[in-house]
């Protein structure tokens, strides 16, 4: 679909709580979603794609993600996706713009979620087993602010369930 | 679902994400973080340990051995902690066997069972023999001089690597059932069974409620000549939960070789098939229609005949080039090409007999004896495992889902100095198209004319050679399980994986329990399982040694 008219065009963002941007459509495009918007009204549209999920302080944060990724190729199709090796590797840059608080955390991986920017979601889950990896279930509790609601007799036949498989 | 509702910024909360996400943010945790994520509460208990997490991970893990399965489990049907156990145990396992550098590795766990203390009743050395009609005891039953020979056989469970029973041969040669975890003895054999001089069990394939077969090869007298009684037990499960043998015995009979009477026997079962192998004849016997054939095969390497996915294999010397050959040959359709003559005693089964060349056999491609001059003794061990989880949906037969491994132990004499070297080959079989390769054995094909199948050898790394301290020993054991393991005796138990050959490091760790080497023990690793039994001398505790699983 793309063309060299693309790398010119704008398009028009609206946010839930109404705030409007506007971005080169390279970019706008890495959201399979708006890709698809823009190709069902068409290019003579000077329509604005209204986004009711997400709001303006999570997509200014989603678009600096899809502006530094603008030249990124396509991601590979859905198929591959199951053989790929389960890696908790990111890129420097992304480590460096997912240092966010948890809120923004969840807000850009529920955005990327619906905007379906496959790449931006992994960074995301990526970064979510990072925080996971290797802490003890209350440290877990703590950090997701989970209550603990087993009773210590069903806590101990879990542990002792999966005794053979711990750490030596 | 959670997707199209506005979300409050301030309470955003992880269980707050919508299923999928969570689910995939898992898929890049660790197994361990799994496991932890586990107890922080019940609702991620019941996200984290189901079968969407689990069966992924199962099936996309590049593990080098494949997870241990019965040929009839289906894992599409496995509950999500069954996944789970068989996900961990097979990269744990492969952890806790292959450990680079290391000077001794030990079991992640073992369980201990002692020997039952009942009373044997049954014949004395000096009776069995002369039931036979031998003059002496029989060595087998009967040497003061050597340590008792006792058998230990665990049972494999349907999926994985762990066992709730054990089958013990105890001298004079009877058999003991005994349940792991009670250290119970669920069952004996006869009394008019003493001596078994062969046995097995099959786990795999089991109807309803069966848990395993037990066949036992028992030696007795008819008249002026000997035979070999076959006795199939099914042990089931009962409404109280145990198990324990059916009532039904399906007893067949056949004239016994004269190599039997020194205990020079082993026996195979899976199926509807025994096969008997002394070390010149072999006995197929399908024992549910109660036929038999006789196979005399050139020459047999002793120690490395199975039944897998209804085939026979075993490699077979050839003393002349002093050379080998892994043979596969279809149990079923051996018994559809034979012919019976109708038995004048009913009580003993007619035997067909067939000459093993006119059976598809096929020739292995293994060259391993470039000087076999020097060669001063050679053998081979058999090993396999099944490559892949997903044979009902490519077809084909799941022999052919089978990778074998041949372990061959080469000793030269250079000069002065002996040098002995282990090499590894995988062997499979392959469709081949019938004039590339005139010089390979090719086995009949039944499909189309132009192709064959063959099995194709190639070796696995590099060959190990072994140190001088390794070699003292002049009899070693070898055993190679399905889930990978090789476990080598020598000087003392070793340790083996196939990184070795991929790497080439002859740096063989000792198998050791709470610091203390095997040496000495009765030590018998089950070839499903890879679990190792030990028994020390005069000791009556045997313990079953688990590595990762």
């Amino acid at each position: 679909m793309s063309t060299t008219e693309d790398k010119t065009r704008k398009v028009k963002l609206v946010t839930s709580d109404n705030e409007e941007f506007e971005v080169d459509w390279e970019v706008a495009t890495r959201s399979v979603l708006i890709k698809h918007m823009l190709e069902d009204i068409g290019e003579s549209e000077e329509q604005a794609i209204p986004l009711p999920n997400v709001t303006a302080n999570v997509l200014k944060k989603v678009l600096e993600w899809c502006e530094h990724h603008r030249k990124d190729p396509e991601p590979a199709p859905e198929s591959s996706d199951d053989n790929r090796k389960r890696t908790l590797e990111i890129g420097d840059w992304d480590a460096k713009f997912i240092q966010v608080d948890q809120e923004m955390l969840f807000e850009i991986i529920l955005a990327a979620n619906y905007l379906d920017i496959k790449a931006l979601l992994d960074v995301g889950c990526k970064t979510v087993a990072n925080m996971i990896k290797g802490k003890q279930p209350e440290e877990i509790r703590k950090m997701f602010n989970i209550v603990n609601d087993f009773t210590p007799e069903e806590e101990a036949q879990i542990k002792k369930e999966n005794e053979w498989a711990e750490d030596r | 679902m959670e997707i199209g509702r506005k979300v409050e910024c301030a309470n955003m909360h992880f269980l707050d994400l919508p299923e999928d996400i969570r689910v995939h943010s898992f898929s890049f945790c660790e197994d361990e973080d799994l496991l932890r994520l586990e107890t922080v509460c019940k609702h991620m208990r019941d996200l984290v340990c189901s079968r969407r997490i689990w069966l992924p991970r199962l099936l996309h893990s590049e593990f080098e051995i494949p997870p241990r399965t019965a040929s009839n489990v289906d894992i599409s049907t496995l509950s999500a902690s069954e996944l789970k156990y068989l996900t961990i145990s097979a990269r744990r396992s492969q952890e806790a066997w292959s450990c680079p550098g290391a000077a001794t590795i030990s079991p992640t766990r073992y369980q201990e069972v002692d020997l039952p203390q009942t009373m044997y009743t049954g014949p004395t050395p000096k009776q069995i023999a002369q039931n036979l009609g031998l003059r002496e005891p029989l060595p087998w039953v009967a040497d003061a001089s050597s340590p008792p020979r006792i058998d230990l056989v665990p049972v494999p469970m349907p999926i994985g690597n762990r066992h709730e029973y054990l089958v013990i041969r105890r001298p004079p040669h009877y058999i003991q059932v005994v349940e792991i975890t009670s250290g119970m003895c669920i069952w004996e054999s006869a009394v008019e069974d003493v001596p078994v001089i062969a046995f097995d069990v099959d786990s795999n394939r089991m109807e309803s409620d069966n848990v395993f077969r037990l066949s036992t090869v028992s030696l007795a007298r008819k008249g002026p000549s000997k035979i070999c009684v076959v006795k199939i037990h099914t042990f089931t499960r009962g409404t109280a939960g145990g198990v324990g043998a059916d009532e039904s015995i399906i007893i067949r009979r056949f004239q016994a070789s004269g190599a039997m009477s020194f205990g020079y026997i082993q026996a195979q079962l899976e199926g509807d098939h025994v096969v008997v192998s002394d070390p010149k004849l072999m006995w197929m016997i399908n024992w549910r229609l109660g036929e038999c054939i006789k196979l005399s095969p050139s020459s047999l390497c002793w120690g490395s005949m199975r039944i897998v996915e209804q085939h026979l294999v075993f490699i077979a010397f050839k003393l002349a080039t002093k050379d080998f050959a892994l043979k596969i040959m279809h149990l079923q359709e051996a018994f559809e090409g034979a012919e019976y003559t109708p038995s004048e005693e009913n009580d003993i089964m007619a035997e067909t007999t067939k000459n093993i060349t006119d059976l598809p056999i096929l020739s292995s491609e293994i060259e391993a004896f470039k000087n076999p001059a020097s060669l001063t003794c050679f053998s081979a061990t058999l090993g396999y495992c099944k490559q892949s989880f997903q044979r009902k949906d490519r077809g084909g037969s799941p022999i052919d889902d089978i990778t074998f491994f041949v372990m061959s132990e080469l000793e030269y004499r250079i000069v002065r100095r002996r040098e002995r070297v282990l090499m590894l080959h995988q062997v499979r079989l392959e469709n081949e198209f019938n004039s590339s390769n005139p010089g390979t054995s090719l086995l009949p094909s039944t499909e189309t004319k132009n192709w064959t199948r063959v099995l194709r050898a190639t070796q696995v790394g590099h060959s190990l050679k072994l140190k001088e301290q390794q070699l003292s020993a002049g009899s070693t054991y070898r055993c190679m399980s399905w889930s990978g393991r090789i476990l080598l005796k020598s000087e003392d138990f070793y340790a083996l994986s196939l990184q070795n050959f991929h790497t080439g490091s002859i740096d063989l760790p000792v198998v050791e329990v709470d610091g203390h080497s095997l040496k000495g023990q009765i030590v018998s690793m089950d070839p499903h399982t890879g679990a190792i039994c030990c028994l020390a001398p005069k000791e009556i505790t045997i313990r079953i040694l688990y590595f990762g699983d």
